[in-house]
């Protein structure tokens, strides 16, 4: 009798479950993969949040192709293996018309086969070492010749033409050190030092006493991590004094909120935006945009620690996306792919983001930030639609010739 | 002799028995996430070997799980069009893996290390692996058309099959679930063999008291030797089976976490017994696996409290707990 | 001359780390044998107590005992509820203080948030030569030394040192004797996880605010209590000594990652050629 009455509830209880799901609007699934918890999510936090605002406005304005869009999202705790789980229950099981998410390359590069292997559109919306040639991969993140091209001549011209990097050791450390090096010397420079520390490294003495061996006019800092980032409060300890210039620090982890004055004195960053754009930048476009930007954000997140360079990435990206879309008429991935591949853009929070259909990659605008020693921030340069031309160039053209590669300087397509 | 053995445990063979039923019932997602749960069985069993029944320590499987992972990959690209390489990579790598294993078993058990220290020197050698491997990002290293390409990880290699007749086997998905449940029953069959072979009686002996093994004559050095390097090829299989599975591998395999997690799936599930780890070890990746997707914030809280629970209550280890329970239970119901 | 100063500052303050990283866990796993994952967990705990009672507005060096107190109360509580029913179980302690550690850093995660605004370095820098250094770190340096002889004392000297190296050692006869075990064993443990906490509070300046910071100095901690050996306070110096100058040194020509790698690359070498670690290599001389 007791087990009667278990069947009939539990076929109600499913009746239930398939009804409800059949009358709701056929949504638009969109799987994403962030690091809520672990060491990422300090960054990547608000990304999440970037995401939810950006598909919120999209559903009050009607969804998209009449639809409205439901995010499925997975924490993947800053674990790669996270990452390869979750990516495969978002596309076996979830079933999802699209995916957004990744911080570092590695736990991109964890889910990328998986996303070749099934055909899965993916955007990744995070800064990283550039060089992702891949036909199911869209990238809303800034690469090194957006971050460097713009960032190093600055710099050498305003303090000196010896340089001095250390860098994080491992790929993105040190593929970045290798369009340095080229820029350095691309514009008369030279590289008076280069050391590349592990991750697991939190103590700089030695560092700093290298350094100011060294001499150098100009101090690139490609440290990631919390551990790496003791070395802005220990140089300030020291008193080193030397004008750094990075493309990791503050647009990301917001260190110089974090960090008590004046550790990061005198810090030159290009970010693809801020949410100090519209405190810094009185008038114009920019500080409407970012001004705007900013207070629908807090609308919705009051408490969030801090918008990041990243968070408009992502909330880019759900709107490049939904573009893409609409001028598809589907969400079939094939076909949204072609469509993002003509020229999409999307006028956000920072201005103009335009993909490239060659390598797939956004086009940007870069702010040079520089902190003081106040930690207050100012912003002496914009370069507007700064492209990301390397690939292209190089030999990358997805929209002709499919590809499923990470290519670097030292290893460029053509090869 | 076989049957000997699925007669005599018979919890064992039901457990079996449904396993390799499952895929009937569910669908190809449930079933791939299954096949992730039994990976890490192995690299849990071969610690559940060398401290179970050895009582040796050993943080060192996760070095040979990503040695066998890498290896697998790199000859796998190299000669992707060599015919079979599917599965002969496969073998060469875990002959790789057990020739280090034994190795660097020779360096311990020959140099007297024991105790706590082959805990400390098997942590460094891990600890070394994954900081090398982390910065071979340039493109100088390569194994011939392989590159290691550091933190980001290694990919592209063919995965586990072979060509037959025109035949096209892959071991991935329900075809690749097989394998692995084929390889468990195989491994668990061989691992109970050996344990209650002489060999086995030498080593739990020795775990009990090793000076005195050692003085009624017993080659004690070589038993655990060799040992460590079944135990290497063990966790080899896991790091090979994730490579396949994802198509990937990369140095955090290597990391501080990597090398305490089957520790823990070993030490909460009831060490000594190879069927409690390696039911304990599926349902330990589960459960965290849901406590992620449901738990979010407080995953790795709940995730922590049921270790401290473990240790705490269940001593002997939690699962071998309830299928102690379980077969008191059925035992009584049957019996009585 | 400038060189010289240059180079003992690297190398002692490369030592201190070591023993900084290594004195708590010394007390818990080189005397207690419990193989404390959660090592790194007191020193956040000991960083983030400093952190927060210096934001309230207390001067440092109390802000830094307050640090040590919470950790000591802290490691109390741990002790009483789940320590004392793993003592003489070395392997299952593993299990037990990982699940502690992920329990400690992920609710530090979800109370405090992903970051907190840290600390300034006190003092400032001084020159010698073309180089700078930072004043508090050779501070540190100091204490790190001073702190070790002062266990030293209170360990192999004092009253309360030899009844608790002898009650861990012999329990039951201690027992026998009239001793309090569980008292002795609770200080004991306590006194380990105060120190922790003093490596966080110390550090902590130095350092950024985020809950895993401890992580930063578990792998340390664990290579130098191994290679001091079975008596921690009389090899715990020697064996910072070595890794330190080695380490110090092969970064010095090459760089760090051949530094770390050549670190653990010591450590195995001196555990299969020095079984005793430091501590036996001492004793055997005396």
């Amino acid at each position: 009798m007791k087990n009667i009455i278990k069947l009939i509830l539990s076929s109600l209880f499913a009746v239930v479950v398939f009804a409800g799901t059949s009358q709701a609007a056929d949504p638009i699934k969109l799987g994403i993969l962030e690091d809520e918890t672990g060491n990422f999510s300090i960054a990547v936090i608000p990304k999440i949040h970037a995401y939810e605002l950006a598909v919120k406005e999209l559903n009050e304005k009607g969804g998209v192709l009449g639809r409205p869009l439901e995010i499925i999202h997975y924490d993947t705790q800053s674990d790669n293996t996270r990452f390869q789980e979750f990516a495969r229950r978002l596309i076996k099981r979830d079933k999802v018309d699209v995916i957004f998410g990744g911080f570092s390359s590695a736990s991109r590069e964890s889910i990328r086969p998986i996303m070749d292997k099934n055909k899965q559109l993916y955007f990744y919306n995070n800064q990283y070492e550039g060089g992702v040639c891949d036909s199911n991969v869209f990238v809303t993140g800034a690469v090194p010749e957006q971050q460097f091209s713009t960032l190093v001549p600055w710099m050498m011209e305003k303090y000196g033409k010896n340089v001095y990097n250390i860098a994080a050791d491992y790929n993105f450390g040190q593929i970045s050190a290798e369009w340095v090096r080229q820029i350095v010397k691309e514009n008369g420079g030279t590289m008076v030092g280069e050391e590349f520390i592990p991750l697991s490294v939190s103590q700089f003495s030695q560092t700093i006493q290298k350094i100011q061996k060294a001499k150098p006019d100009v101090l690139m800092t490609l440290l990631v991590g919390a551990k790496q980032a003791s070395f802005y409060e220990q140089q300030a300890a020291a008193g080193l004094g030397i004008p750094m210039a990075t493309s990791i620090n503050v647009g990301q982890a917001f260190e110089h909120r974090r960090f008590k004055p004046p550790a990061l004195e005198n810090m030159y960053v290009t970010v693809n935006y801020i949410e100090e754009v519209h405190e810094v930048i009185k008038s114009g476009k920019f500080h409407d945009k970012s001004k705007d930007f900013v207070k629908r954000f807090h609308a919705l997140y009051p408490n969030e620690t801090y918008i990041n360079m990243e968070a408009a990435n992502a909330y880019n990206a759900i709107n490049l996306y939904a573009k893409a879309v609409e001028k598809a008429g589907t969400t079939d991935m094939d076909k949204v792919r072609r469509a993002l591949e003509t020229g999409i853009s999307f006028d956000g929070p920072s201005g103009i983001v335009r993909i490239d259909p060659k390598s797939h990659h956004g086009s940007h605008t870069i702010f040079l930030v520089h902190v003081d020693k106040g930690h207050v921030v100012k912003i002496p340069k914009i370069w507007e639609n700064i492209e990301p031309y390397w690939l292209g160039e190089a030999g990358c053209d997805l929209s002709k010739k499919d590809d499923y590669s990470q290519y670097t300087p030292s290893n460029p397509p053509s090869n | 002799m076989k049957n000997s053995y699925f007669v005599k445990n018979k919890l064992q063979t039901i457990t079996f028995i449904i396993l390799a039923l499952i895929p009937v019932f569910v669908d190809s997602y449930f079933v791939n996430n299954i096949s992730f749960f039994m990976i890490w069985t192995f690299i849990a069993l071969s610690l559940s070997l060398i401290w179970g029944k050895g009582g040796i320590l050993s943080f060192g499987q996760a070095a040979f799980f990503g040695l066998a992972g890498y290896s697998f990959g790199i000859i796998g690209i190299n000669f992707a069009d060599v015919y079979g390489v599917g599965i002969w990579s496969v073998i060469i790598a875990l002959i790789i893996t057990g020739l280090f294993g034994l190795i660097v078993g020779y360096f311990l058990f020959y140099g007297g290390i024991y105790d706590v220290f082959v805990g400390i020197v098997t942590l460094s050698m891990t600890l070394v692996f994954e900081t090398f491997m982390s910065q071979t990002a340039g493109p100088e290293w390569t194994v011939g058309i392989a590159r290691l390409n550091g933190f980001n990880g290694m990919q592209g290699m063919p995965s586990i099959g072979i060509s037959l007749f025109g035949y096209n086997f892959e071991a991935l998905d329900n075809k690749g679930y097989y394998v692995i449940l084929i390889l468990a029953i195989l491994v668990l069959y061989f691992l109970d063999k050996l344990a209650n072979s002489k060999f086995g009686l030498i080593l739990s002996a020795s775990k009990e008291d090793r000076l005195r093994v050692q003085s009624l004559g017993y080659n004690v050095k070589r038993v655990h030797m060799l040992t460590f390097a079944i135990s290497a090829v063990l966790a080899g299989m896991s790091g090979i089976l994730y490579t396949n599975w994802g198509g990937f591998i990369t140095p955090e395999s290597m990391g501080l976490v990597s090398a305490a997690l089957p520790v823990v799936y070993c030490a909460a599930s009831g060490k000594n017994n190879f069927f409690a780890v390696f039911l304990g070890t599926i349902l330990l990746v589960w459960i965290s696996q849901e406590l992620a997707i449901n738990g979010r914030q407080f995953a790795l809280i709940f995730m922590g409290l049921l270790l401290v629970v473990a240790t705490r209550y269940f001593p002997d280890g939690m699962f071998l707990f309830f299928i102690n329970f379980t077969k008191k239970m059925a035992g009584k119901i049957i019996g009585k | 001359m400038v060189l010289l100063f240059n180079i003992i500052f690297q190398v002692t303050d490369a030592i201190s780390f070591l023993l900084l990283s290594a004195v708590g866990l010394a007390v818990i796993f080189g005397m207690m044998k419990i193989i404390n994952l959660a090592h790194g967990e007191f020193i956040t705990v000991g960083a983030y107590g400093t952190v927060v009672t210096a934001k309230m507005g207390l001067p440092l060096p109390i802000a830094m005992a307050c640090g040590v107190l919470v950790t000591i109360i802290f490691g109390f509580i741990l002790e009483r509820l789940i320590i004392r029913h793993i003592y003489g179980r070395p392997l299952d302690s593993v299990v037990a203080t990982w699940g502690i550690s992920l329990i400690v850093s992920q609710s530090f995660l979800i109370i405090f948030g992903p970051s907190t605004e840290g600390l300034k370095s006190p003092f400032g820098s001084f020159q010698v030569g073309d180089y700078s250094f930072s004043e508090y770190r050779i501070l540190i340096i100091f204490i790190s030394f001073f702190i070790l002889v002062l266990l030293y004392f209170l360990f192999m000297k004092s009253k309360f040192g030899t009844l608790a190296r002898a009650t861990i050692e012999k329990p039951i006869t201690s027992s026998a004797l009239g001793v309090d075990v569980q008292k002795v064993y609770t200080i004991t443990f306590c006194i380990g996880a105060g120190l922790a906490g003093l490596t966080g509070a110390l550090y902590i300046p130095t350092m950024t605010a985020v809950p895993s910071l401890g992580q930063a100095f578990i792998v340390s901690a664990f290579v130098t209590v191994v290679t001091a050996g079975a008596s921690p306070f009389v090899g715990l110096v020697p064996a910072a000594a070595f890794l330190g100058s080695f380490q110090t040194g092969i970064t010095f020509f090459f760089h760090a990652t051949i530094g770390l790698i050549g670190l653990l690359f010591a450590v195995i070498m001196i555990i299969r050629f020095l079984p005793s670690g430091f501590s036996g290599l001492i004793k055997r001389r005396s």
